[in-house]
């Protein structure tokens, strides 16, 4: 099976100038936890995960110890998400994006996607992306894939 | 080509590329240390096994053994503990922490390293400013400042030291003795600098204090039974460092037996802890002796210190002159380029220097007796670079590695510390601390001597 095959050939994008708020919206409504980021040509431009989101809401010096947020105030993050709701999706993607060819073959995006712990694999063509393969759209597959082979065997 | 120029040419350019910052330092020292040996300028029996020319392993060991224990003691959370509990003794007044922070800094960088006490404050630091809604970059840049002073303090607490240590075969008593006071007035006077500073533009409200002083700095302990094997360690290893010259037993050994102790008790996992050891510095240090210990062979560091015998005219009664270049000469090359490729080659200079000033260049260099090594005409030589090459760090960003660590600690919190900024503070400290060092030297090896 190769990618064009099992890709999402019209996936959920948002803009890199599209606010945060309208991300979570996106993640909420859409109940997903990856989406790509692309330029008003359709140009993949970064890739942007719940994670990415989370950790905008983190204080730099958390990053830097972890143990500190115990010290924090309780209503730490609520400010932070009014603070923030209107930065750039940019300000918070991934630009250091792991893609696949449509000809690639699917054991090579599986091997990416448990190498990278991938939420989403962008399909490009040129830098254009063409399609999105998720996580749960490759466990269908596999399911659908499982399911031929018993129904095979038990005849 | 004959070796004096063959030797010289690889110093030359080796340095001259480790201060372009273009090529990664420990790769230029390895690569200057290998001509060194490929072109036979120094043997390998020499450069592995000499004293005279060779890798100083007092200094590799002394510095491989005190990472171990930091690597080990630094995710107890024992910093971040005393960190917070001083902020709630200065009951949230940022002047108050700010001099708490500066003299804990201060006194960490001293008996462990700079580099990794200013780590481990600076993420503290960002969350009490933060609470406090006050700029962390002067709390950022004081501890910087802080760490160089302290680390000047002691045989341990900053690497030109311990390869000052080694060479002159000074112990940590000896530091103690002359170096120490220095650093406490040193501290004193810095201290009331910032008062001058900040003292009066530093005020919160109350109610930004009251959240500091809701922090529960028992939070930060992870592991109380690490933690209580870890001080015990230190304590004995600081211990050792104070009795090791009555005990004849090197720095070294000291810091060695500590890691090892350390290791077997902690249950730490080698391959983990050893992650922890600056594998890229060690490797610095061991180049950059091969390096000098070529051109101390063909004859270059022995040219050096005629020239610095023509300049400073040092003479058996003494040295005072000599002291004073040294003093603000080592400053400035150490806040320009990095002080220990300094260190490195101020050492054997200064051993020439002795040896045709006191034995008319008769005795071999690097075994000099120790009533000439420890001469109190030559003494305060020793500890004008060594004071010199410490606390020249402060003088710019570059100076030295804790600088280099705040600067890119606080670009990453997105509180950009510019050069300038850095040197605007760094640079007048600088000269005060080299004023006030010079006062010492002068008064307490020339005027009550």
């Amino acid at each position: 099976m190769k990618a064009k095959k099992i890709m999402n050939p019209n996936p959920v994008t948002i803009r890199a100038d599209a606010p945060l708020h309208e991300l979570i919206n996106l993640f909420n409504d859409r109940k997903m936890d990856a989406i790509c980021v692309v330029d008003e040509e359709k140009r993949l431009v970064g890739i942007v995960t719940i994670f990415e989101l989370f950790q905008a809401y983190l204080p730099d010096y958390v990053k830097m110890k972890e143990e500190l947020a115990h010290l924090m105030p309780e209503g730490y993050f609520e400010n932070t998400c009014h603070k923030i709701k209107d930065h750039e999706v940019r300000s918070i993607m991934r630009t250091d994006i792991i893609t696949v060819d449509e000809d690639d073959i699917l054991i090579s995006i599986l091997a990416d996607i448990v190498k990278y712990r991938l939420h989403v694999t962008p399909v490009t063509r040129d830098g254009m992306l063409i399609g999105t393969i998720h996580k749960k759209g490759l466990l269908t597959y596999t399911s659908h894939v499982c399911l031929i082979n018993d129904s095979t065997s038990n005849d | 080509m004959d070796p004096f120029w063959t030797g010289t040419l690889i110093f030359l350019l080796s340095y001259a590329v480790i201060v372009s910052e273009k090529i990664h330092k420990t790769k230029v020292a390895l690569i200057g240390a290998s001509l060194m040996l490929v072109l036979r300028i120094l043997e390998q029996q020499e450069a592995f096994h000499s004293e005279e020319f060779g890798i100083d392993y007092n200094v590799i060991f002394l510095l491989i053994g005190m990472m171990i224990i930091i690597g080990i003691m630094k995710n107890t959370g024992a910093f971040e503990y005393v960190a917070i509990k001083s902020a709630k003794v200065a009951r949230g007044e940022p002047f108050r922490i700010m001099t708490i922070f500066a003299v804990i800094t201060a006194i960490s960088s001293a008996l462990l390293d700079n580099v990794t006490t200013v780590l481990l404050l600076a993420p503290v630091t960002l969350l009490i400013a933060d609470e406090l809604d006050i700029d962390p970059i002067p709390f950022l840049i004081t501890e910087a400042l802080a760490s160089n002073i302290g680390g000047t303090a002691t045989l341990i607490g900053d690497p030109p030291n311990i390869m000052i240590a080694s060479k002159a075969k000074l112990t940590f008593m000896d530091f103690i003795v002359h170096l120490t006071p220095a650093i406490i007035v040193i501290m004193v006077v810095f201290l009331f600098t910032l008062k001058i500073i900040f003292g009066k533009k530093l005020h919160v409200k109350e109610e930004l204090k009251m959240r500091v002083m809701a922090m529960d700095e028992n939070e930060m302990i992870k592991d109380p039974v690490l933690l209580k094997k870890c001080l015990a360690v230190l304590t004995l290893t600081v211990l050792g460092f104070v009795l090791h010259g009555a005990l004849h037993l090197e720095p070294a050994t000291i810091a060695l037996t500590g890691a090892a102790v350390l290791f077997l008790i902690s249950g730490e996992d080698p391959h983990k802890t050893f992650l922890e050891v600056e594998w890229p510095t060690i490797f610095f240090f061991m180049g950059l002796f091969i390096i000098v210990g070529g051109v101390v062979k063909v004859g270059l560091i022995e040219k050096l210190s005629q020239f610095m015998i023509e300049i400073t005219g040092p003479t058996q009664t003494s040295m005072f002159k000599t002291s004073m270049v040294m003093l603000w000469f080592s400053a400035i090359a150490s806040a320009i380029v990095d002080n220990i490729p300094f260190v490195a080659t101020m050492n054997p200079l200064i051993l020439d220097m002795a040896n045709t000033i006191y034995h008319n260049g008769g005795a071999a260099a690097h075994a000099l007796p120790p009533e000439t090594l420890h001469n109190a005409v030559l003494m305060p030589v020793w500890w004008s670079l060594a004071l010199g090459a410490c606390l020249g760090g402060n003088g710019s960003p570059i100076g030295a590695s804790a600088n280099v660590i705040i600067v890119g600690m606080a670009e990453k919190a997105k509180r950009p510390i510019s050069f300038l900024k850095f040197m605007a503070y760094g640079f007048p400290i600088m000269v005060e601390t080299l004023i006030v060092s010079m006062i010492y030297i002068w008064v307490r090896y020339y005027l009550l001597a």
